[in-house]
C-alpha cells in the first residue's frame, strides 16, 4: 500500500501526460502566472545565460537551523551534523506529492545537479544534498528508503551525498519548518475535509558551509546550471577571504 | 503489483518529466481567480477572493487620524458582502502607500513614504482579521540611505522593496533593499548615476531613480522604473507644479537588471516619470508595460530580436495635453487588455494590447472625481478601484472623493456593485488593494462551516 502511495504521482503522471500531450502539443493558451512559472521551470532550457561564478554575490539571507531527523536506514542526526562543513542543498518534500511542479521538480533537479557535479568529484565532495519530508506521518524511514530506490537515489543515499530525511513527529518537525520559513498546510475541500494533500510553495535552500542560508529557489530558479554556478560563486567566495 | 511497479525503470520519473515538460503539457490552463500583476512566486488564490484589503492614509480629525489596514468583505453570498468587516489601525500618518504580500501570502508588507516605516501584517491566521505582526522602523539606516520604502515584490524568500528617496538630498536617487520574509534586513542595491554608473549601459541619462519593481524570470530579467523624491512626493501638488525647479526633479528611466546577479545592465530613456510596470503573461512574450504619469505615454519596454531590451513609446493616454496624469494600470491575463486609470480625469481607460507596438483605446469610464488604483480578477470579471494618491496631491475640497468601488467587467461594460466611502466610514484616503482567501491558508468561511 505504501509503495503504491508513492508510486501513484508516477503513474498519474504517466496517464495524465499522454492524452494531454496530443491534445497540447500544438496548444497556445494562456498562462496563468502560477502556469507560466512552471512552464518556465520544468522546460530545462534556460532561456539566458546564466552569470558566471564569481561574477555577482550571495549575500548571507539567514542562519539555517539546526533539528532532529532521522535517515532512511533509520538513524538519528542532527541536520548540522547532516550538513558537517559542505555545501547544502535542501529541499522540503512529501513522497506521495502529485503536483509534478512541486515536490517532483526539486526532487528531479536535485538529481540532475547531482549528476552534473559527479563529473567533477573534486567538486561533488564539497556537496551534500538533503530532502526533509513534511508528511512524517507517512513518510517514515521505511517509506522514505522505498523511495529512494524507486526512483533511483539509493546508491546516492548509500554514500550519504544524499539523505532523505524524515522526523519522528510534528513536535520535532515543526521548528525546522519554521526555521526556514516553509510554510506548509494541509489541504481541505469545501466542506472543510481534508484531502489528504498539502499546500505549499516550493523551496529549495543552499546552505554554506557557515550554515549560513546563500539562496532560496523557487520553481522559478530550479535550474541546475543556476544553482551549480552558486556553489561555485560560494566556493570562489571561500577562496577569496583565505 | 510491486513487480509491475519495479520493471518501471527507475529514472522514469525523470524521463516522463523531461518529455512531458519538452512539449509543453504543464502549459494547460486551469480555472484562477485571484488579482493579476503579482509577483510569479507567490501563492495564489483558487476560486474567488473573500477579502480585499485596503491601505488607507490617516487624515487629521478623521476617526482616530492614523493609516490602517482596512479589510473588505467581498464572498458573494456574504451577509457583510461590499462592507468593511475591520479595521487596524497602525497608530500614525506615514504617508502609507504601496503594499505588498510575502511569497506564501502570509504577511502582507506595507510601507510608510515620509516615515520609511514599513508595517508587516499577519493575514493568515485570521485572513478576516488582520493583526499587525513586526514594524520595521530602521529601514533608512540599514539601508545605507534609502528612504521611502514603496513596492513590495516578493522573491523565494524573500521582499525585495524599491525605495523612492534618500536620507541625503531627499531627491529621487535611490535603492532597491532586500529583507527576509522575517523582516531582517539582507542587502541593498543602488541605482545607477551618472557619477556612478554600475557597469550598466546608459541610453541617455542615469538618474538613479526609483519606483517599482517587476521581474520576468524566465529571461533573468529585473526591470525598475523611476518617480520622483521625498522633497516633491511631500509637497503640495499646486506648489510643486509652480516650482520650475522641483519640476525637473521627475524620473525619466527605465533600468534593466540582471535578477539573479541583482546587476543594472542597461539604463532605458523613458521621460515622464515611469510608475507601474506590468509584464506579459505569455511564455514567448518578452515586453511590459509602463505609463509616464507627466506625458500621459503608453510605454513598451521589450526585448528585440538581438536580445537587446528596448524602450518606445506606443499611445497616448487620453489627450495629453490635458495632463490625465495616468497612475496604475493592470494586465489581463490573456496579455490581450490593460486597464489604465488616470487620476485627473478620474477615468479608466481599457487598451487592446493584442498588438503591444500598437494598442489602442476600446472603453472608458469615469470612477470618480479622481482615481488612482485598480486591481482585477484573475478572470477579468472583477475590478476594484480607489481613489487616492498622495497625502498633499490629492484633490481639495468636493473633488476629493475618498473611496473604494467594486465593478463587473463583463466584455463591453463595467457595472457598478457596491462602493465604500471611506471618509462617510471615517477610514481615510484609500490607496493600494490587495486581495485575501480562506483557502490560501487551509480555512473555510465560516459560513462554510456551519453549512
Amino acid at each position: 500500500m505504501t509503495l503504491f502511495k508513492i508510486i501513484l504521482p508516477l503513474i498519474t503522471l504517466v496517464l495524465v501526460a499522454l492524452p494531454t500531450i496530443r491534445v497540447s502539443a500544438h496548444s497556445d493558451k494562456p498562462h496563468s502566472n502560477k502556469q507560466n512559472e512552471n512552464t518556465a521551470s520544468l522546460n530545462r532550457q534556460l532561456e539566458y545565460e546564466p552569470p558566471a561564478p564569481g561574477s555577482y554575490r550571495l549575500p548571507p539571507i539567514q542562519q539555517a537551523v539546526d533539528g532532529d531527523v532521522i535517515d532512511a536506514d533509520g538513524r538519528e542526526h542532527h541536520l548540522f551534523e547532516l550538513m558537517a562543513d559542505k555545501y547544502v542543498i535542501l529541499s522540503f518534500i512529501f513522497t506521495t506529492c502529485s503536483d509534478l511542479k512541486g515536490c517532483p521538480l526539486a526532487t528531479l533537479t536535485l538529481n540532475n545537479i547531482r549528476v552534473t557535479l559527479e563529473k567533477d568529484p573534486t567538486l561533488a565532495e564539497e556537496v551534500r544534498f538533503l530532502s526533509l519530508s513534511f508528511d512524517p506521518e507517512h513518510d517514515t524511514p521505511e517509506v522514505m528508503r522505498q523511495y529512494t530506490e524507486l526512483h533511483g537515489f539509493d546508491d546516492a543515499r548509500r554514500k550519504n551525498r544524499w539523505r532523505f530525511l524524515t522526523t519522528t513527529s510534528k513536535n520535532n518537525l515543526q521548528p525546522i519548518l519554521d526555521g526556514y520559513g516553509q510554510y506548509v498546510v494541509r489541504e481541505y475541500d469545501s466542506k472543510g475535509q481534508s484531502t489528504g494533500g498539502f499546500s505549499h510553495v516550493l523551496k529549495v535552500y543552499l546552505v554554506d558551509p557557515e550554515r549560513k542560508v546563500r539562496n532560496i529557489y523557487s520553481t522559478s530558479f530550479l535550474y541546475p546550471e543556476l544553482i551549480i554556478n552558486d556553489i561555485k560563486t560560494l566556493i570562489l567566495e571561500k577562496a577569496e577571504f583565505q | 503489483m510491486k513487480q509491475l511497479l519495479s520493471k518501471i525503470s527507475v529514472g522514469s520519473l525523470v524521463v516522463v518529466m523531461l518529455v512531458a515538460a519538452s512539449i509543453g503539457i504543464f502549459s494547460v490552463t486551469s480555472l484562477q481567480a485571484d488579482e493579476t500583476c503579482m509577483s510569479p512566486y507567490m501563492a495564489k488564490i483558487t476560486g474567488q477572493e473573500d477579502f480585499v484589503y485596503v491601505l488607507t492614509l490617516g487624515v487629521e480629525g478623521l476617526g482616530d487620524g492614523s493609516d490602517k489596514l482596512v479589510t473588505i468583505d467581498v464572498r458573494p453570498g456574504s451577509k457583510t458582502y461590499g462592507k468593511v468587516i475591520h479595521t487596524l489601525s497602525v497608530g500614525g500618518r506615514n504617508e502609507m502607500h504601496h503594499a505588498g504580500l510575502t511569497d506564501d501570502r502570509r504577511y502582507l508588507w506595507a510601507g510608510g513614504l515620509d516615515t520609511s516605516m514599513t508595517f508587516i501584517f499577519d493575514i493568515h491566521s485570521d485572513p478576516a482579521k488582520p493583526r499587525l505582526h513586526k514594524t520595521i522602523k530602521d529601514f533608512v539606516a540599514k539601508s545605507g540611505g534609502a528612504v521611502g520604502p514603496h513596492t513590495f515584490y516578493a522573491l523565494p524568500g524573500r521582499m525585495m522593496i524599491s525605495a523612492l528617496s534618500n536620507d541625503k538630498d531627499h531627491g529621487g536617487r535611490t535603492a532597491l533593499v532586500e529583507y527576509t520574509n522575517e523582516g531582517e534586513y539582507i542587502t541593498t542595491h543602488w541605482i545607477p548615476t551618472e557619477e556612478n554608473k554600475l557597469g550598466a549601459k546608459i541610453e541617455k541619462i542615469a538618474d538613479g531613480y526609483g519606483y517599482d519593481v517587476r521581474v520576468l524570470p524566465r529571461k533573468n530579467v529585473m526591470l525598475t522604473s523611476s518617480f520622483t523624491g521625498w522633497s516633491n512626493y511631500m509637497m503640495d501638488f499646486g506648489q510643486m507644479l509652480g516650482d520650475e525647479e522641483a519640476m525637473k526633479r521627475f524620473g525619466q528611466t527605465v533600468t534593466v537588471w540582471d535578477l539573479h546577479a541583482r546587476k543594472a545592465k542597461k539604463v532605458l530613456h523613458v521621460p515622464g516619470a515611469p510608475l507601474e510596470i506590468r509584464f506579459a503573461w505569455g511564455p514567448t512574450h518578452n515586453y511590459a508595460f509602463t505609463t509616464t504619469a507627466l506625458t500621459s505615454k503608453l510605454w513598451l519596454i521589450y526585448e528585440d530580436d538581438k536580445g537587446e531590451w528596448q524602450a518606445k513609446e506606443v499611445a497616448d493616454i487620453g489627450d495629453p495635453s490635458t495632463i490625465p496624469l495616468p497612475v496604475d494600470i493592470s494586465i489581463g491575463t490573456d496579455d490581450k487588455t490593460l486597464w489604465v486609470d488616470s487620476f485627473m480625469d478620474g477615468k479608466v481607460r481599457l487598451f487592446d494590447i493584442s498588438d503591444p507596438f500598437h494598442p489602442k483605446p476600446i472603453y472608458e469610464k469615469t470612477i470618480g472625481s479622481q482615481l488612482n488604483m485598480v486591481s482585477q480578477s484573475w478572470d477579468g470579471k472583477r475590478l476594484y478601484f480607489t481613489s487616492s494618491l498622495l497625502a498633499n496631491w490629492d484633490k481639495k475640497g468636493q473633488d476629493d472623493q475618498q473611496f473604494l468601488k467594486a465593478y463587473e467587467w463583463d466584455g463591453h461594460e463595467l457595472t457598478h456593485k457596491f462602493t465604500v466611502d471611506f471618509y462617510k466610514e471615517k477610514l481615510g484616503r484609500s490607496h493600494i488593494m490587495r486581495f485575501g482567501a480562506y483557502s490560501l491558508y487551509g480555512k473555510v468561511p465560516p459560513s462554510a462551516v456551519s453549512n
